[in-house]
């Protein structure tokens, strides 16, 4: 069982609606969490003291996962989380996942090198999906050792800025938590971080493509070949662009 | 010299040789095989002295075209497409399509013009080469678009009426025999040939009829067509266009230059308005192209106008006043059968051809 759960803020809470009218209902279970409840979502999981800004995102990701741990960890086998502009294939989803272990400490996303965590991190704006025991360990050891001040290194990033998701890697990482591999037989990446304009990127100026070239855990192609015919999430997928992805994707069949 | 031709000309056949067969079986292979011998050996008695033969024109010689006519309507060779095993995006077996026989021609004519070129291309990357012939209509050839058919129109927004009608007269005088329908796109339009071809099917492709999203209008009582997301014409719809709206016969003899035509004269006005009034006084129909559950198949705004048009334009809206037919709103305005999108710009494109042909489902197994 995939949970899905989306991090979403006061100023887009209309796109809520939209993901729940969208792919949002093919999950088992979807959380949508924000600073505030509202007319437009009134069952948003509202996080504790946490600054509702993109310099706070990781402090809104550890008390999610904090949420999530103390909350739902039995609703499900896998953990997903999207943001806002996120659209998500939840039937290949399930597909990747049927090819790993669900009890394992493992994570999986589009994956990012970088010098200081050796196995690679998942960009945040694809989205990742994490196991059980991946939020296990992040919340029963990880965490407390974030705000515990008898500690002198910390295993995890503390207080609630930097980039969530190098963050979240390197910690995960040192949790032992594996990142897994989740491109395709064809080797072709599932988790699409940028746009697809981006990710295919003809046009010979593309400052995001040549970005993704050289921080890309895995080589990259460009064209058609960038994005598997399995692809698990899409992101900048913003407002009634979830529609139009829906409608090409689930509605459009071809004769 | 004569090896080079018997190459080209063979390729041309693998091309519709391979998508209709897979060599499913030895003996449809070996059928094939003795074919192609027979045609070769053919080809060698023909081919000196060579000079620039028009590859078509050797086939039809041969009434080669004839008998893979007849070959095909048997429905001996089949579309076999990627039936992959769990893909839930296509809706017809391999079983059902083997009931299929009739396989029309379409002509695609894209309208565009120098400033665009390089949105032809990626046309001709993507769906573009899912119709039988693909021709570009400009007004200039250049390094972008070097195969690009030059019309004498100058080529701006005001005069494309004028370029529909000498993108009609250039296919009326070199290929009105090569297809049984001829389908208009704009350099921003999206279409889905299979989808297409599925529609064509319900409609007799012998009468004069055009198909396309239906505007209606006070002057013209049966609709016209939009001409962003693309119209189709029979064959007998562009002879009559040609030959009558345009005067064409007269304009030839030009000792008896009348100047009558139905159509709007000259150059200027809205190109779709003014061929869908002149077919209608040559008696050509507009059909209904709809689908089973009345959702349209050619969307002539952008998806996100047709999906959620009704909450961004609460109030008046052209669409909405003008559709021949009520439109719906939401996933209901367009059919899962949608032939062709508009407003499909540049790399989008690319965009849609992954998400439509390139992205699959996995179906859920368990």
């Amino acid at each position: 069982r995939i949970l899905c759960w989306v991090t979403t803020s006061p100023k887009t809470h209309s796109r809520a609606q939209l993901i729940k009218d969208t792919w949002g209902s093919r999950c088992d279970k979807l959380i949508f969490m924000s600073s505030i409840q509202d007319d437009t979502l009134p069952d948003a999981i509202i996080l504790p003291t946490v600054n509702d800004t993109y310099e706070n995102l990781w402090g809104k990701t550890q008390e999610a996962l904090k949420y999530l741990y103390i909350h739902h960890l039995e609703d499900a086998e896998w953990f997903y989380k999207a943001d806002d502009d996120t659209y998500a294939v939840i039937e290949n989803m399930y597909y990747l996942l049927s090819g790993f272990d669900a009890s394992t400490a493992l994570y999986l996303g589009f994956k990012y090198k970088n010098p200081g965590v050796r196995q690679g991190f998942m960009s945040g704006g694809s989205g990742y999906v994490l196991t059980k025991e991946a939020i296990r360990r992040f919340v029963e050891i990880g965490l407390p050792k974030l705000n515990s001040p008898q500690i002198s290194h910390n295993v995890c990033v503390s207080g609630p800025k930097g980039l969530e998701d190098l963050n979240l890697g390197s910690c995960l990482a040192k949790l032992n938590v594996t990142a897994g591999d989740s491109r395709d037989k064809s080797d072709m990446e599932r988790f699409l971080p940028m746009s697809l304009e981006n990710m295919m990127c003809g046009n010979l100026n593309c400052p995001e493509n040549d970005f993704l070239q050289q921080w890309a855990f895995y080589p990259l192609k460009t064209g058609i070949e960038c994005c598997s015919p399995y692809a698990v999430s899409f992101h900048y997928v913003r407002d009634h662009e979830l529609k139009i992805y829906e409608y090409l994707i689930y509605g459009l069949r071809m004769y | 010299m004569t090896n080079l031709l018997t190459t080209n000309v063979l390729k041309k056949f693998q091309r519709n040789f391979v998508f209709y067969t897979s060599a499913r079986t030895s003996v449809r292979g070996l059928f094939v095989g003795f074919v192609l011998g027979i045609f070769a050996a053919q080809l060698m008695v023909i081919s000196l002295p060579l000079q620039v033969m028009d590859t078509t024109a050797i086939i039809k010689q041969s009434g080669l075209i004839e008998f893979i006519q007849k070959v095909e309507d048997l429905g001996i060779f089949q579309e076999i497409k990627a039936a992959h095993t769990g893909d839930e995006r296509t809706s017809t077996g391999p079983d059902e399509r083997k009931r299929t026989t009739r396989r029309d021609r379409i002509l695609c004519w894209v309208a565009t013009s120098p400033k665009t070129h390089s949105r032809a291309q990626l046309v001709r990357e993507t769906w573009g080469k899912r119709c039988d012939k693909l021709l570009f209509m400009s007004s200039k050839r250049d390094e972008k678009l070097p195969d690009a058919i030059v019309l004498p129109v100058n080529d701006t927004y005001e005069n494309l009426w004028g370029k529909t009608q000498e993108a009609f007269r250039y296919i009326y005088q070199h290929h009105l025999n090569e297809a049984d329908w001829f389908y208009k796109a704009d350099d921003d339009t999206y279409a889905v040939m299979e989808n297409m071809r599925h529609l064509l099917l319900k409609f007799n492709a012998s009468a004069p009829i055009h198909l396309g999203f239906k505007y209606k209008n006070p002057e013209v009582t049966q609709g016209f067509h939009s001409g962003g997301p693309g119209y189709i014409l029979t064959r007998e719809a562009v002879r009559r266009f040609v030959e009558i709206g345009l005067g064409h016969n007269n304009v030839t003899n030009s000792a008896n230059s009348s100047g009558s035509s139905l159509c709007v004269p000259g150059h200027a006005g809205l190109e779709d308005f003014n061929i869908g009034k002149c077919l209608a006084k040559l008696n050509v129909t507009t059909g209904d192209s709809r689908d089973e559950k009345e959702m349209e198949r050619f969307l002539p705004w952008s998806l996100e106008d047709m999906i959620c048009g009704h909450l961004k334009f609460p109030g008046s809206w052209f669409l909405r006043d003008w559709s021949f037919y009520p439109l719906k709103k939401d996933m209901e305005c367009c059919s899962p059968y949608a032939v062709s999108f508009h407003y499909v710009k540049d790399y989008q494109l690319k965009i849609y051809e992954y998400l439509i042909y390139g992205l699959r489902l996995h179906s859920r197994s368990f």
